[in-house]
């Protein structure tokens, strides 16, 4: 239901009423990886979930640090409940769900210390042979009260000895495992302790929880589902090859499985993008509100993406001499539009869809969902009759059709905007602020980028969408909130 | 000396490496049979600053192990005391590795106190000692581990290795060593001798070390350090 690759502000999630109580913070691995580009890249799409996130009002982020410790100070100098630590490279990619299912864990779990990847390499891993038990440092949900109350115990990593083996708790696990023979459902105290020569990423901790009779549980299927880890240490390389170039062939190449896995998944994103339409928008059609001061909309241009335009429209207001000037990267999309208008009465999208399914590339999300999103379309719209009406005054408006990428070709927008006057309208969606344009592009870039569109932007344009940085377009320009997104080189 | 000569006429020769493509760290260490590693990572310490520390305090240092050498004296930094021997002959280890602890000599050479504390990328230190090799001196062939031992394990920095001071490893060759200073690890199972022909003295320092929880420190090293020397 939900189109996971394009949310900013979605309007298909479920309603989110929980408080900001977690924060989350980027545990720095530079060290370990062998790549300036896939280390500071994987930093910067790690931030560009997060930023989702924190959007959304679900999270505060506290900044990038090299060691957990570091984070979980800042988290609770921020008062927060909880703290999330995502190691650099991981993609957050459904994280409010994520946020949701750890509130309500932690609400049946009021004693929990972490939820992580319990790991138990010791027969696996060639490095941790023999190894007590660890937490996989990608991912850590922490009860910042707790690892207080245990005294602040630093995050360990993995280690080795010989004269100075450290004593730790014995140990139970459940029998049955997730995701793989080396991850078990949870892990608790047995009597005794145990010399060990080698250690794991967080051995301290589990070894100072069952100490304390505590259990700790390792992420469901459901929680592993809101997220991926691109391992950015390994194999850095070849993933450096296919960050930007995804052939195929040499993304086949990787033999990390979470590796290739999400890269296969932008390579075929990228290839559908190109001509994809979006019936349907993601995002909110009127959260935002009337901005027209009352004014009715003269000129309003748009991306070529659901009805969120004709939203817009209906809540400023518009006349029959309003034009509608539509503009888009994806020739498929102006198409797809000119048809709909031409052809198109305003009842059952979802027949007139599967009757032209084969003659556009509509979102994948959609596909076998039509009236499912259309009933839903129709509801926000106020029913079907005054769908059908607000159609049929929008369907007999002036439309103007421009390719245009607004990213890189800013300026052949402004310039068709400002041959209008009147009272003028602008919607970009997500356009600045979409998975794959910051996949493919660094957010330094983009900010450059942004600030040459923002610059152009009319005194008296009435501003729809987002920055680059998923800011409102108008608190940004017209409020004054100039925010940044943080700098890999100077975290 | 002859035997010395003998020596030097049959292993003091130039070691050929050849680097896998794939960086393994545990490789390196354990399987290369690599006979020591220029830990190149290390290339911009202050050795030279080190070095200074280390000579002025060259009256206080001790004779070292005479029954095989000539001219080879040490100073502790990290042991017992100045005079640390190696662990094992102090009777129960877990106790003598208790009572490690910087001796004076730290104290009097805070910039190597803090290259061992702040850069060294290992969680323990056992013994840590200057060894000077006086012009003319040499230590005969021996190994410090047996055959079966073989890895890549203590830590030897050069200070300073004066032109016709070399080290030589049976079978395998010459150390590389910078007079401008560098560090290696090493495979003291190999037989081994040292011979100082310069009319400098020549100072090194030796890490006896536990990685410990520092295990991607050395890595991130280990890692720098490889593609450097490969090139």
């Amino acid at each position: 239901m939900k189109d996971w690759n394009s949310i900013t502000v979605d309007r298909y999630w479920e309603q989110i009423k929980v408080s900001n109580d977690i924060a989350i913070g980027i545990l720095d691995t530079r060290r370990d990886i062998d790549s300036e580009i896939v280390s500071k890249r994987s930093f910067d799409m790690t931030y560009f979930y997060i930023n989702r996130m924190v959007k959304m009002g679900l999270s505060k982020y506290v900044g990038s640090y090299t060691t957990v410790q570091e984070i979980l100070e800042r988290a609770a100098k921020e008062n927060k409940k909880y703290c999330m630590v995502a190691a650099q490279g991981l993609l957050l990619y459904r994280g409010p769900s994520l946020v949701t299912q750890s509130l309500t864990y932690a609400e049946k779990n009021p004693n929990f210390f972490v939820v992580g990847h319990i790991m138990d390499k010791k027969k696996q891993h060639y490095l941790t042979k023999g190894a007590y038990p660890g937490l996989h440092r990608q991912y850590l949900f922490v009860n910042v009260a707790k690892w207080i109350e245990l005294g602040k115990p630093v995050f360990d990593e993995m280690g080795v000895f010989q004269d100075r083996k450290p004593i730790l708790q014995n140990y139970e696990m459940s029998a049955n495992t997730m995701n793989s023979n080396y991850t078990p459902a949870w892990i608790r105290r047995a009597g005794g302790t145990t010399e060990y020569p080698v250690t794991s990423d967080g051995s301290n901790w589990i070894d100072i929880a069952l100490r304390n009779d505590i259990v700790i549980e390792n992420l469901d299927n459901d929680m592993r589902d809101c997220k991926v880890y691109l391992y950015p240490y390994i194999e850095t390389k070849k993933l450096e090859e296919v960050w930007y170039e995804k052939d195929v062939e040499k993304i086949d190449q990787l033999s990390n499985q979470s590796q290739k896995a999400w890269l296969r998944k932008l390579q075929y994103q990228e290839y559908i993008e190109k001509d994809r339409v979006y019936v349907f928008n993601t995002e909110t059609l009127s959260a935002e509100g009337v901005r027209t001061g009352g004014k009715t909309i003269d000129h309003l241009f748009t991306a070529a993406a659901g009805f969120k335009p004709l939203a817009i429209l209906n809540a400023n207001g518009f006349s029959n001499s309003t034009t509608v000037h539509y503009f888009d990267w994806c020739e498929s999309s102006l198409n797809y539009k000119k048809h709909l208008i031409e052809t198109w009465d305003g009842y059952d999208l979802d027949k007139w869809l599967l009757e032209h399914d084969l003659d556009y590339n509509f979102s994948s999300t959609y596909r076998g969902n039509y009236k499912q999103f259309w009933d839903q379309e129709v509801a926000e719209h106020g029913g079907s009759l005054a769908f059908q009406r607000l159609w049929e005054r929008y369907r007999n408006l002036r439309h103007e059709f421009y390719v245009c990428d607004i990213v890189n070709e800013s300026k052949k927008l402004f310039d068709e905007i400002n041959k209008y006057h009147g009272t003028r309208v602008m919607w970009t969606t997500n356009i600045w602020s979409s998975e794959m344009l910051h996949w493919n592009v660094e957010p330094e870039v983009l900010e450059i980028k942004w600030k040459q569109f923002e610059e152009q932007i009319p005194d008296d344009l009435v501003l729809y969408g987002h920055d680059y940085i998923a800011v409102d377009m108008n608190s940004r320009v017209r409020d004054g909130v100039q925010l940044t997104h943080p700098k890999y080189n100077e975290s | 000396m002859e035997q010395l000569l003998k020596y030097w006429q049959e292993h003091n020769n130039e070691y050929k490496f050849e680097y896998p493509e794939q960086f393994d760290p545990k490789w390196i260490v354990m399987e290369s049979g690599w006979p020591f590693f220029k830990l190149s990572a290390l290339d911009n310490q202050p050795w030279k600053e080190m070095y200074a520390e280390a000579e002025a305090l060259s009256d206080k240092f001790h004779v070292h192990r005479d029954e095989y050498g000539k001219g080879w004296r040490s100073l502790t930094l990290h042991g017992l005391n100045e005079d640390t021997q190696t662990l094992n002959s102090y009777g129960d280890r877990q106790k003598t590795i208790k009572e490690l602890d910087w001796t004076w000599v730290a104290m009097e050479c805070p910039i190597t106190k803090k290259f061992l504390t702040d850069v060294w990328p290992a969680e323990y230190l056992n013994r840590v000692r200057f060894m000077l090799l006086e012009p003319g001196g040499y230590i005969l062939p021996h190994q410090d581990r047996a055959d079966d031992e073989k890895r890549l394990s203590v830590c030897n920095i050069s200070l300073n290795n004066p032109d016709h001071c070399e080290f030589v490893m049976k079978d395998q060759g010459r150390v590389p060593f910078d007079d401008n200073g560098s560090a290696f690890l090493m495979d003291i199972s190999n037989v081994h001798s040292v011979w100082n022909r310069s009319n400098k003295p020549r100072i090194h320092m030796i890490i006896h070390y536990e990685l410990g929880r520092r295990i991607r420190d050395f890595f991130y090293v280990l890692r720098q350090s490889y593609y450097t020397n490969r090139g």
